[in-house]
């Protein structure tokens, strides 16, 4: 169910989506071991860390849970067992503002959190980073490139390309 | 048999002791240097080329790593996932906060401490800093003008290789430099918008090596600089004053001893210091002509504080009672943060190579008149943003799916943020003291902070907010949002004050050769002397300070006022 949350979240489409990128398994890794991605609260200590991650782990399994649940209010099977038009329409009212409904705070909160995990489990990968040509891939040049557009410092008539598939920019090791 | 006497124990091993220790062992001085911590190998304890994707926990760092430390605060920044498992921060020795105060103290015990780390943003101080009491009436003049520290910024840079370029404004002295670093796209547009509303937008000083410099590789652009150079292409003690300190054979480096106090002879000079062995646990003594402390600011003032003898009955040198007072910080925070819509969708560019402050807001306020604005002095702000490691700007977008992936990329380049750096003023009520009952496990009592953000820099942080939603205007930006409070006191690594220099004993812990009044062969070489904090960072000002105190050292060698063992 993760993993087919997580890949519905960033799907292949050019590049490579969440399941290729083993963002299933990050999660599981992360929330059994608890540590939270999306934890906006100051860690002091150890014992910080512990409270925060015990409570990631316990809202993420509650969400689980409370999926499942609006999933069988609705449409009266698991999240897996809906068709995907109804896996879809229920995290778009989860996801988008203008779709919110009353009392699925729960969910919205725990939407929140699969989307941190997921973007965060996916764009750490060699594979998410490629996806958006990260140029740190590549660990040594000779010198910083630079605008190449300094002829028009305000930007304002770049073309917005078509967004290529293919990634920028490749791992030089 | 007797103990051996050194001619100079130099107590630390950053920017300030590392530069110390270079320079008397070059001039043929016996120097025993004391670190804290362990040695820093590069070879193991910096990044090293690994990507995010080599580390377990992908940058969070295990959750349990600080378990059972006497002070279990991660250091964000400084400490990440990649040293983890290294020994290099301090959280054997914890710290006291008085009520109401929450001082963030991050502290590398590693041999070159934070300049493993630094920022490299290295701009000189002028005399609008120097002077600025003249100027507004605040508090007291430096010791020193910039006429007589000129050289000395020469010197440092020189000797650690700054990149920028000439600029032409008093209050933001000019250097030697070396080629700066070219500016991105987003340097750009927001130069323009700058331009607009009457803020300057420049290069910064940065201690990086933009070409080959003193025998140290020019920068590769890893992007690895926080987290260690590889191959000493920026300035660290660790590629350069240490090595070159050991090369003389006259250094003796000491390291995971914790020094507890400076020990006085009978009349109240220094005669060495106590450490306490990290692994043994014992008291040592040791014993030098002249001992330098270039333990890292409020440290330095700590073991000046638990220095209190018959002589000293409130910490060595500190009949002016200003030992541990005028503690200021930088004030930092992000007063503004968004994208700018003309790169969305453009292809990913190399922002972040060079990891650096590749250019600044430096301060722009209060120079013709000093009183114009709300609050007195000045800050900068450096702005950043484009391509970095992490696509952070994926929480403004709504949705999911393959619409939200792409948007994620078509804003890749277009994120930009600032950060403020503002002075904050000395008050009565900021300052370190000892605690009376906390002792460390080394049974060193406790150093306590005392610390608020004064009515000043808060008028800054207000003022710098309102310079941002300007800014994003006047060039075309999209704001998301600012921070709502600034950092915690001490974020920065900036803090000074706690030693002062001064050219009156009954108001300053030092001369203007940073030479403590009371005890002349005690010597600070770290920003704790520095009377004021400006709107430019200390590392360089710290280098130039010492290298100019270390001559004087020499100079009072060879003089007689100081006899070699």
């Amino acid at each position: 169910m993760v993993e087919h949350m997580a890949e519905m979240i960033i799907p292949e489409d050019g590049t490579p989506g969440a399941k290729t990128a083993g963002v299933a398994e990050f999660i599981d890794f992360m929330v059994a071991n608890r540590v939270p991605v999306s934890a906006s609260r100051d860690i002091r200590s150890t014992e910080d860390a512990i409270q925060s991650g015990n409570q990631a782990q316990a809202s993420f399994i509650l969400g689980l849970g409370w999926m499942n649940a609006r999933c069988h209010a609705e449409f009266g099977s698991n999240f897996m067992d809906c068709a995907p038009d109804q896996q879809n329409s229920l995290l778009e009212e989860l996801a988008y503002k203008e779709k919110f409904k009353p009392t699925t705070e729960t969910g919205r909160e725990f939407f929140r959190m699969m989307r941190d995990y997921t973007v965060v489990g996916y764009y750490t990968t060699k594979i998410g980073l490629e996806s958006l040509g990260y140029p740190g891939l590549r660990t040594s040049w000779p010198k910083m490139p630079g605008c190449t557009h300094p002829d028009d410092p305000e930007h304002a008539h770049l073309r917005e390309p078509k967004i290529s598939n293919l990634p920028a920019l490749r791992s030089a090791g | 048999m007797t103990a051996k006497i050194y001619d100079a124990i130099v107590v630390g091993t950053g920017a300030g002791g590392g530069t110390a220790m270079k320079i008397l062992c070059e001039a043929g001085l016996q120097v025993c240097a004391i670190n804290s911590g362990p040695r820093t190998n590069p070879a193991t304890d910096y990044r090293r080329h690994r990507q995010v994707y080599d580390l377990k926990y992908r940058g969070y760092g295990d959750p349990m790593r600080l378990k059972g430390k006497p002070h279990q605060e991660p250091y964000s920044v400084e400490e990440s996932e990649y040293s983890e498992g290294r020994d290099l921060f301090e959280h054997d020795v914890a710290y006291s906060n008085a009520p109401g105060t929450d001082w963030y103290w991050k502290r590398c015990k590693g041999t070159g401490g934070k300049a493993n780390f630094w920022g490299r943003s290295s701009a000189r101080f002028g005399d609008i800093d120097f002077k600025a009491a003249d100027l507004d009436g605040f508090g007291e003049n430096w010791p020193v003008d910039y006429a007589e520290i000129a050289p000395w910024f020469s010197k440092a840079e020189r000797y650690m290789g700054v990149a920028s370029t000439i600029q032409n404004r008093p209050s933001n002295p000019d250097g030697e430099y070396l080629p700066p670093i070219p500016w991105r796209c987003l340097d750009y547009i927001i130069q323009k918008g700058a331009e607009k509303i009457g803020v300057p937008y420049l290069p910064d000083r940065c201690a990086q090596l933009t070409v080959a410099h003193n025998g140290h590789l020019a920068c590769h652009y890893c992007g690895n600089c926080s987290r260690g150079c590889d191959v000493g292409s920026f300035f660290s003690p660790t590629w350069f004053a240490i090595p070159e300190a050991e090369a003389t054979n006259n250094l003796t480096l000491l390291t995971n001893a914790v020094v507890r106090s400076v020990l006085v002879d009978e009349s109240g000079m220094a005669k060495g210091v106590a450490y306490v062995d990290r692994t043994t646990r014992k008291e040592v003594e040791i014993y030098a002509k002249v001992v330098v402390l270039a333990a890292s600011c409020v440290e330095t003032a700590h073991i000046m504080l638990n220095s209190n003898s018959r002589h000293w009955p409130t910490g060595i040198a500190n009949s002016s009672g200003q030992l541990g007072r005028n503690l200021c910080d930088h004030l930092y925070g992000n007063p503004g943060y968004g994208y700018l819509p003309q790169l969305l969708g453009q292809p990913a560019t190399p922002d972040n190579i060079a990891d650096s402050t590749v250019t600044w807001m430096p301060r722009w306020q209060n120079l013709k008149n000093p009183h114009e604005e709300k609050f007195i002095r000045g800050y900068a702000i450096y702005m950043g943003g484009g391509c970095g490691e992490f696509p952070g700007h994926y929480g403004q977008i709504e949705g999911f799916g393959a619409k939200y992936k792409r948007e994620i990329k078509r804003y890749y380049p277009t994120s930009v943020g600032a950060l403020i750096q503002a002075p904050a003023l000395s008050s009565p009520n900021n300052y370190v003291d000892i605690d009376p009952e906390q002792k460390d496990i080394f049974g060193i009592p406790q150093l306590r902070f005392h610390y608020q953000w004064g009515a000043n820099e808060l008028l800054m942080w207000e003022h710098s907010k309102q310079v941002m939603i300007d800014l994003f205007k006047a060039m075309g930006g999209e704001m998301w949002g600012a921070d709502a409070e600034p950092n915690r006191p001490g974020t920065s690594l900036h803090e000074v004050g706690v030693c002062r220099m001064g050219s009156d004993p009954k108001t300053s812990v030092t001369n203007k050769w940073a030479q403590a009044h009371d005890v002349p062969n005690l010597y600070i070489c770290d920003a704790s002397i520095f009377p004021t904090i400006t709107d430019k960072t200390t590392t360089m000002p710290i280098v130039a300070f010492a290298m100019r105190t270390c001559d004087h050292v020499v100079e009072n060698f060879k003089k007689g006022i100081h006899k070699r063992t």
